[in-house]
């Protein structure tokens, strides 16, 4: 293995699973994130040369926006929330017990609201508050301009506010069975 | 609620396998991808039958660069058509365009880009950047000095979807008159729609708007600009 080519295997070794979280909160599903993210890698590999000097992170993530955007084009994913990909995230640390009265709490509501949004909207969402990008980083990355990503961003958050405000609270399950007999 | 966002965000994560043989996986799809690319670049010589390949526009790190199409193997088969791939972030859109046609792109200070398509030759003054990469991009920074009669622009820029047109619906419309800012370079009549790729009216659809600006476009002229709306593409290389 020569220089580059461990240099590369040492970044995605590093920054792997952090671009993979990205890759999720744009894709919603688990086995997408990785595909999406092994893609982007691959069309890396051939600049890395030219890249890996500069930001090789900002390169690959504006990559993983991009690519997304594009798949979302030419319609090859499905956008519809997976079942068992909702269940993974119940199963997680604090969640609650799942039946067909799911209980909704606050992340989980956001949770679906976030893979409900248009792609460019989420990609906003995902570059401004998860990547923490300014508005003409975030503008860079999209391919547009300051104003167009201030209008994604407040009618992402409009979405998410209106949303989350008519989520059910947190009921326990045993509760609503109550109210609806 | 913006402000715990961030926070909200991170929360939301479920815990995401590390697979063991990611770097594999990765190698096997370089692979993939250079197989294939071999396979097209010979597809694309045997379909043609001499040495000609795709060009694609360096990027313009100095000032913009006027290209002219070179001539390649197009979708229709029509050797009067070449294939053209626009300048970073507009990367992903290909177009064909008749061999005499000229293609220009510019950026601004916030990294906002315009390409420019026509059948006339492209320039811009000055050092090469443009003040501003807006809707009134021909008023700020005017590719040309004027369209000629039967002349043709057409000006891509990536903005806000407000409508359900696509290329396609682009292609098919009728001429009006021009507004100032295709008059700013001496056109008078104008189509203008939207790319969507190929999701027309899709909402989070790519956002790319065509001003297409004309002065007494002759029947030709409107087959012409019908055939390269129509044959407009947007890769999934982007990025």
């Amino acid at each position: 293995m020569n220089g580059a080519e461990a240099d590369f295997e040492e970044f995605v070794s590093a920054r792997g699973q952090r671009l993979l979280k990205v890759a999720w909160l744009l894709t919603g599903d688990a086995h997408l994130a990785e595909d999406l993210l092994q893609t982007v890698l691959a069309k890396v590999w051939p600049k890395w040369g030219s890249i890996a000097d500069g930001n090789p992170e900002a390169y690959v993530r504006k990559a993983l926006v991009n690519t997304h955007l594009s798949w979302w084009q030419r319609r090859w994913r499905g956008e519809v929330p997976h079942a068992h990909d909702r269940l993974a995230t119940l199963a997680g640390p604090g969640a609650r017990a799942v039946d067909d009265f799911v209980s909704v709490d606050l992340e989980q509501s956001l949770s679906d609201v976030v893979r409900l949004l248009p792609p460019r909207q989420r990609a906003v969402v995902v570059l401004r508050y998860f990547e923490d990008l300014s508005v003409e980083e975030t503008a860079r990355v999209l391919g547009c301009r300051p104003g167009t990503v201030r209008s994604h961003t407040l009618k992402a958050l409009a979405t998410l506010r209106a949303r989350l405000a008519s989520a059910p609270g947190p009921v326990e399950s045993g509760e609503r069975h109550a109210q609806r007999a | 609620m913006e402000r715990d966002l961030p926070v909200l965000l991170e929360r939301i994560l479920p815990q995401l396998a590390l697979p063991s043989d990611r770097m594999a996986q990765v190698r096997r799809r370089i692979q993939q991808r250079k197989r294939r690319r071999r396979a097209a670049a010979a597809a694309s010589v045997l379909a043609v039958g001499c040495a000609v390949v795709a060009t694609v526009l360096s990027p313009a790190a100095f000032g913009p660069e006027e290209h002219r199409a070179v001539p390649a193997a197009a979708p229709t088969g029509d050797p009067g058509f070449a294939q053209v791939r626009l300048e970073d972030p507009l990367d992903g859109v290909t177009v064909y365009l008749p061999t005499t046609w000229h293609t220009l792109s510019v950026r601004d200070d916030h990294g906002a880009a315009a390409g420019f398509v026509s059948s006339q030759t492209l320039h811009v003054p000055g050092d090469g950047t443009c003040p501003s990469v807006t809707d009134a991009v021909l008023t700020a920074c005017p590719p040309l000095t004027g369209l000629n009669q039967k002349g043709v622009l057409i000006t891509f820029l990536s903005g806000d979807a407000n409508s359900t047109d696509d290329a396609g619906s682009l292609a098919r419309g009728v001429p009006v008159s021009a507004d100032g800012n295709c008059r700013a370079v001496g056109g008078d009549r104008q189509m203008t729609g939207w790319a969507h790729g190929r999701a027309p009216g899709s909402a989070g659809g790519p956002d790319m708007k065509i001003d297409v600006c004309l002065k007494e476009p002759s029947q030709l002229t409107l087959v012409t600009v019908a055939k390269v709306l129509t044959l407009l593409r947007v890769s999934a290389d982007q990025g």
